[in-house]
């Protein structure tokens, strides 16, 4: 009598799962914000831009409660803090429902003091309906800095570029100036200047070369240079560099679908170095050549 | 007027039409799992829900057919069921 077997369209598909997100963090006292894709304010969405998954952005001491939760409803992480971002600021679980959740504990450019930066985009966030269900959503200003701030890492991407070119290109003077001031109130200096195309004011902070490289793009020698030097502490440099060395099984079994064998976890722990000097290899001579040019 | 029927408080709808489908796609939250409604079981549906519809429940999806009531209650008793049964459909 229903019509099983008929394909869901993805958005109806992400919409259902941001309700079911704030369902459950309605029923259990849990402050999330929804960003980026479907919980955009219609004004910082492009003619065609699509989306593919469900962000949301949780109260730092809320995380730990809303991932139990999760859990008990049937999501399974398939990527972990420390493995899916250079940034660990995220974590992607996978519900057979509905499918890829990104599920944020800080933002990159905002993740200096991630429960103060929370509360304020926390305390002046406003709502929006998915599936029938109000979700909270960060203010405008604040959703058009956290699209910049992705788009910002974006090294040349043509989605971020096309976000960054409507949200920023396209902002009203009031509009900018709001999202300067936040960014200003929330740390965001660094990663903001990218969008000012002003980072090389800022040569010499420690989050200075990691923002380089996502904005510019790089080889994954450069990326781990750049992520041990942001780190804040030794004991969190000696942890950066510790994990270069280990073979991301997630994404590995994310990359080939099924679950991998130790041998071959051990051959791409032997193959990742020589593809790592491989192309900084090819990066220098790429450097001669422009040079000899 | 109450409908007999309501959509149960947590769960989540989204309706869409193209020229030629309306289709409604409903979910119990947070667990799903969404079942999808188009045709006669979205008519039935949306009058069970409907607080403004005169007469019973058969006999409105019975007009919206052109049918008589009697050839069809059966079939919307057993679709109210099955509504029901899926978490999408309530007794108000």
């Amino acid at each position: 009598m229903t019509s099983d077997g008929i394909a869901v369209p993805t958005r109806v598909r992400l919409s259902l799962a941001h309700a079911a997100v704030q369902v459950l963090a309605d029923q259990h006292d849990l402050d999330v914000l929804h960003i980026k894709g479907l919980a955009l304010d219609g004004s910082l969405v492009w003619p065609g831009r699509t989306s593919t998954d469900t962000d949301v952005l949780v109260r730092p001491a809320h995380v730990r409660p809303l991932l139990r939760l999760l859990g008990a409803q049937g999501w399974r992480v398939v990527s972990s803090f420390q493995n899916a971002s250079a940034f660990e600021h995220s974590t992607t679980l996978w519900h057979d429902q509905w499918e890829f959740l990104d599920l944020h504990r800080t933002f990159p450019g905002i993740d200096r003091h991630p429960e103060r930066s929370f509360e304020l985009l926390w305390r002046e966030r406003g709502e929006t309906v998915l599936a029938t269900v109000p979700c909270s959503v960060p203010s405008v200003p604040a959703q058009s800095l956290l699209l910049l701030l992705h788009g910002a890492r974006g090294a040349g991407d043509i989605r971020a570029i096309r976000d960054i070119e409507h949200v920023w290109g396209g902002a009203s003077p009031e509009l900018r100036e709001q999202v300067r001031r936040l960014a200003e109130e929330l740390g965001a200096d660094v990663a903001f200047s990218v969008i000012l195309g002003e980072l090389e004011l800022h040569r010499g902070k420690p989050e200075y070369a990691l923002w380089k490289v996502w904005s510019s793009g790089g080889t994954r020698l450069d990326e781990w240079r750049a992520r041990v030097q942001a780190a804040p502490t030794l004991r969190a440099k000696a942890g950066v560099a510790l994990r270069s060395m280990r073979v991301n099984v997630e994404h590995l079994e994310l990359v080939r679908h099924r679950p991998v064998t130790r041998s071959e976890i051990l051959a791409e722990f032997f193959a990742r170095p020589w593809r790592g000097v491989r192309e900084e290899l090819r990066r220098r001579v790429q450097t001669r050549r422009e040079e000899d040019l | 007027m109450t409908a007999a029927y309501r959509r149960p408080a947590l769960v989540g709808l989204v309706e869409e039409a193209t020229e030629t489908q309306q289709t409604a796609y409903l979910a119990k939250l947070p667990e799903g799992p969404i079942v999808v409604l188009r045709d006669t079981a979205l008519t039935i549906w949306r009058e069970a829900v409907d607080p403004t519809g005169p007469g019973s429940l058969g006999d409105r999806v019975a007009k919206a057919y052109g049918v008589p009531r009697d050839d069809i209650e059966s079939y919307v008793q057993a679709c109210v069921a099955d509504l029901v049964d899926r978490g999408v459909l309530e007794r108000a």
